[in-house]
């Protein structure tokens, strides 16, 4: 009997493992690619979910939306906008002092305070038309004069590598506040492995205005 | 035979297992790791969403609980926010097993539930806070609720924490419409000014103001403007505040603003070629497209007092609670009358062609006259009053009610004559106090009621009052409430009294003597008759030549006819002289006279009284005549802006007085052109022609002056009214500023609207659910 294998034998044995190689190994960085991708996907969403969760509590606990901030537009002028300084979106949250009796306010008093709060994004490169976006929140509080208290203002980055991300309200008659706060928000990030590989997510959210202003 | 096959050699099975099992391990245990984080993250952004929304529906419960019952609290609160002792509480709203929605039921404490798989916990309170003196409209002490509500699932639980801003529109706006505000009333060709005076003014879908321009939106004289006086603000809780011509304002002083005075100026222009969606959707009040749902642009510096949609003052609110207000008339507190009801107050009320819903000449009616210092109190109250009159039928009210009352009707409230404005026998407010306005001013220059005037009112809401002018009224009409002009006798009672009084003193005696003593009765006077018997009874003769009575056929049978008056006043020459008392007691039998031969029924003039020559017309115009009016007091072109009253000589301009808070439900449903257009009918019946009376006043002949607040809620459809039947008098709309504080203690029948002022949610954990 003979041992051992032949040179074809042998051959044969290598086309198989190598092609059973190939497909395990391109099923292995196919798996990993898309592991890669959906974590890439996952941190997107991630980022967006807490940044549109902030942006909405933040709004729930607002008294007024200002108007103008966001601009009011009609259903189908969604598509024309497009993320830039301008568009911002402005509120007052009021902090009220049920503790003081009126009648103990001095002249020009009143019984609360409030914080004006705006979202509004810089490019990253003024001369780039491609530049990416930071989401930036200020917060200017005013006394119990109704007076600005500037020297106190607070800035601080939101988010960083912004895409798109667009403010505005929907003109639906007869709604008190204006409607609901409509906010698009696109992030894109790039593969870590390759520069060419981009992942990228969008979510638009309304939020429900609550709360109204004293009067 | 000994296999050398793996699957077949002894002890090799463990080692396989092991192997694989280790291998399986490793990858459950990678995705594990892969998948944990997300699907953790995910079942726990799941379980807070849903114990958010649990949070907020027991939050909209309670809301729902106060907007039904505003005296609604489950505990005591103090400054700081701290849960004090349990309230006592009756929860109205009901659970839906269907739904799987249940509510615990309680008679105190904590409100609780069930929504779904998820529960509830609700506590809500009054925040003590003073009341700010600087606001008129407005008790603060009732204003603010703190509300705090827990929502479980499964093991997250959420905390939502809110301040809610309580309103009671009904006692805080002069004037609130749930649609479209509308205060463009008037006649072209007019300089004359209705005036709007403090409160609040609300029309949910917007606010339109300004001079009457147009007719049929063809070009016409300007007309009647509109003037704001000591305001608070306009607010509009969805739409848009139409300026449509320049409009003066005052702004009274509040809590971190300064007084306002100013000119509104213009920001419409409403457009005479409008779109609508249809002939009859313009006929009834329809903002052309090109304005509905626009918020037109406002002076920033008038923002404070003038709020449109963005502004979120939204105040939209529910009817009021007709099945309790039934429910509390048919006890034996109450007092109910019910539709098929026979008795003496039923009546058939004459309404003009084209007002019924079935073209009926007359509408089923309870007539309901509170009597006044000249008539007698035509309505029992039982013992104990509970302060509820419903009626499934129309009610046609007059009158000064003595107790605090709410009068309901499923149908329309008709305001036949002055109501709730009773006088005393002080002599500032002997004849129920008509306007006696300052010294330089008139009906027309003169705005609000005199300062005295104005003093007693606000007395009637102190606990040491001793005679209340006026009561705590709501008068509400599941349609329309109507102000009814037509009768002159009880819409003018208060003017034209004091004034026969004065020409039948002077004719009985002399004018100097009857101008000196029979109008002010703390002069004291004597009234001298004419010393010659001839004379007298010549006179008395010729008094009833000038004002005659004639007597009407269908009038009651103890109606005084003119010979019968005759008689009484010829046989008094004996007296020689009369004191104030007695010669008033005469008047009112007098008196008595021309009002009961006016109507032949209700609401329908007498045969006589159709004519121009009837003696109350002739009053009504002879009035006018002694206080400026050219043309025997009949003329349409009367500027009575070149005159001036003279206080306290007891002769009175004609103004229909109505004081309460009117609350209709009735949809807009009449010719009702939007923008500064004269088409527009209000819910007013007056003299228009002789199919509902004899036209009696040009609307700068008279004023209807409304103390309290208007609240149209248009909640309810009701059938459409295609005519017009009435000359529009000069108005004056007057918040009545004791509303937040009589009447209100106690009272379960308020109208009210909450705000959410401050809103926070955060996590809580268990032992905050289970403690709380």
């Amino acid at each position: 009997m003979r041992k051992g294998f032949t040179v074809v034998e042998l051959m044969i044995g290598m086309i198989i493992m190598a092609i059973l190689m190939t497909v395990l190994y391109r099923t292995f960085t196919t798996s990993r690619q898309t592991a890669a991708e959906i974590i890439a996907n996952h941190s997107i969403n991630d980022e967006l979910d807490r940044t549109l969760l902030r942006i909405t509590d933040d709004i729930r606990e607002s008294n007024v939306i200002l108007p103008g901030s966001p601009v009011t537009i009609e259903p189908m002028e969604v598509d024309t906008l497009s993320t830039n300084k301008d568009n911002k979106l402005k509120f007052e949250k009021y902090l009220y002092d049920y503790t003081k009796d009126p009648i103990s306010l001095a002249a020009g008093e009143v019984n609360y305070t409030k914080n004006v709060v705006t979202y509004y994004l810089e490019p990253d490169d003024d001369q780039n038309p491609k530049s990416l976006w930071t989401l930036q929140r200020s917060m200017l509080p005013y006394n119990n004069r109704k007076q600005p208290e500037n020297s106190q203002e607070t800035v601080f980055t939101i988010l960083k590598g912004i895409r798109e991300c667009i403010f505005y309200r929907i003109n639906e008659p007869h709604t008190s506040g204006g409607g609901n706060v409509y906010i698009k928000l696109k992030l894109t990030r790039t593969d870590s492995d390759n520069e060419d590989k981009k992942y990228s997510n969008e979510i638009t959210i309304s939020v429900k205005e609550r709360g109204a202003n004293p009067e | 035979m000994k296999s050398n096959n793996i699957w077949f050699r002894q002890g090799s099975a463990i080692i396989t297992a092991i192997g694989m099992g280790t291998v399986l391990l490793f990858v459950i245990a990678a995705v594990h790791t892969f998948t944990s984080y997300r699907t953790q993250t995910t079942i726990q952004e799941s379980r807070r969403v849903k114990a958010l929304a649990i949070a907020e529906a027991g939050m909209e419960l309670v809301l729902a609980e106060l907007t039904k019952n505003s005296a609604f609290a489950t505990h005591k609160l103090d400054k700081n926010f701290t849960w004090l002792g349990t309230e006592n509480r009756e929860q109205q709203m009901v659970a839906l097993s269907s739904h799987n929605f249940g509510l615990n039921s309680a008679t105190s404490g904590t409100y609780s539930g069930r929504i779904g798989d998820g529960t509830f916990k609700v506590r809500v309170g009054l925040i003590p806070y003073a009341d700010d003196p600087k606001t008129t409209n407005i008790d603060e002490s009732l204003s603010y609720v703190r509300v705090e509500a827990l929502g479980k699932f499964d093991d997250t639980i959420r905390r939502v924490e809110a301040v809610i801003n309580r309103r009671f529109p009904a006692r805080e706006f002069l004037m609130y419409d749930g649609g479209v505000l509308s205060m463009v009333y008037g006649m072209t060709g007019l300089n004359n000014k209705n005036v709007f005076s403090t409160g609040h003014l609300y029309g949910h879908k917007g606010i339109e103001i300004g001079r009457i321009l147009l007719a049929a939106h063809s070009p016409a004289a300007p007309g009647t403007t509109q003037e704001l006086s000591d305001m608070n603000a306009m607010i509009s809780g969805a739409g848009g505040i139409f300026i449509y011509s320049p409009i003066q304002a005052q702004f009274r002083e509040r809590r971190g603003l300064p007084a306002k005075t100013t000119i509104i100026p213009t920001n419409t222009t409403f457009p005479t070629s409008g779109t609508f969606t249809s002939p009859e959707a313009r006929k009834k009040g329809e903002m052309p497209r090109e304005l509905d749902g626009k918020t037109p642009a406002l002076p920033d510096e008038l923002r404070p007092w003038i709020k449109d949609s963005t502004d979120k003052m939204s105040m939209p609110l529910t009817e009021p609670p007709f099945g309790k207000y039934k429910s509390d008339a048919k006890t034996s507190k109450g007092l109910f009358f019910s539709s098929t009801d026979n008795s003496v107050k039923s009546i058939k009320y004459r309404m003009p062609a084209g007002w019924t819903k079935d073209g009926s000449p007359t509408l089923d009616a309870i007539y309901l006259d509170f009597g006044s210092n000249l008539r007698a109190n035509k309505v029992a109250l039982p013992a104990n009053f509970n302060g509820v009159i419903y009626s499934e039928k129309n009610i046609v009210v007059k009158g000064n009610p003595t107790q605090d009352i709410h009068i309901v009707s499923e149908g329309n409230v008709f305001m036949a004559g002055d109501f709730n404005q009773a006088g005393d026998a002080s002599f500032d407010d002997f004849y129920g106090m008509p306007q006696d306005y300052e010294a330089s001013k008139n009906a027309m220059t003169a705005i609000d009621y005199a300062p005295a005037i104005k003093d007693l009112f606000v007395n009637d809401a102190k606990p040491t009052a001793t005679f209340r002018h006026h009561v705590a009224a709501t008068v509400v009409a599941k349609e329309r409430v109507v102000y009814d002009y037509r009768s002159p006798v009880d819409c003018f009672e208060n003017e034209i009294y004091p004034f026969m009084k004065y020409k039948l003193a002077s004719a009985m005696g002399s004018e100097s003597n009857a101008n000196a003593n029979c109008l002010e009765k703390n002069r004291n006077g004597m009234i001298t008759l004419k010393a010659d018997n001839a004379a007298f009874e010549s006179a008395v003769d010729q008094f009833f030549t000038d004002y005659p009575i004639e007597s009407a056929a269908g009038a009651g049978t103890n109606a005084p006819t003119e010979n019968a008056l005759k008689i009484k006043l010829k046989a008094l020459h004996t007296n020689g002289s009369m004191n104030f008392d007695d010669f008033n007691a005469v008047c009112k039998d007098v008196w008595d006279g021309y009002t009961s031969n006016y109507e032949s029924s209700a609401g329908e003039p007498s045969a006589a009284a159709k004519k121009k020559e009837y003696g109350v017309y002739k009053f009504l115009s002879g009035l006018r005549e002694k206080l400026g009016v050219p043309g025997n007091g009949d003329s349409p072109n009367f500027n009575p802006n070149l005159i001036s009253d003279k206080p306290g000589d007891f002769l009175f301009y004609p103004e229909l007085t109505t004081n309460a808070m009117f609350i209709s439900c009735g949809e807009l449903n009449t010719v009702f052109y939007a923008g500064p257009d004269v088409q527009k009918w209000y819910n007013e019946i007056g003299s228009r022609d002789t199919s509902v009376g004899i036209k009696h006043s040009e609307t700068i002949h008279f004023v209807h002056r409304l103390f309290g607040s208007e609240i149209n809620l248009r909640t309810n459809p009701v059938h459409p009214i295609n005519t017009c039947y009435y000359n529009p008098p000069t108005r004056r709309k007057i918040y009545d500023s004791t509303l937040p504080h009589m009447g209100l203690a106690g009272n379960e029948y308020e109208l009210a609207s909450h705000i959410v002022i401050s809103w926070k949610d955060t996590v809580a954990s268990d032992g905050d659910y289970n403690n709380f």
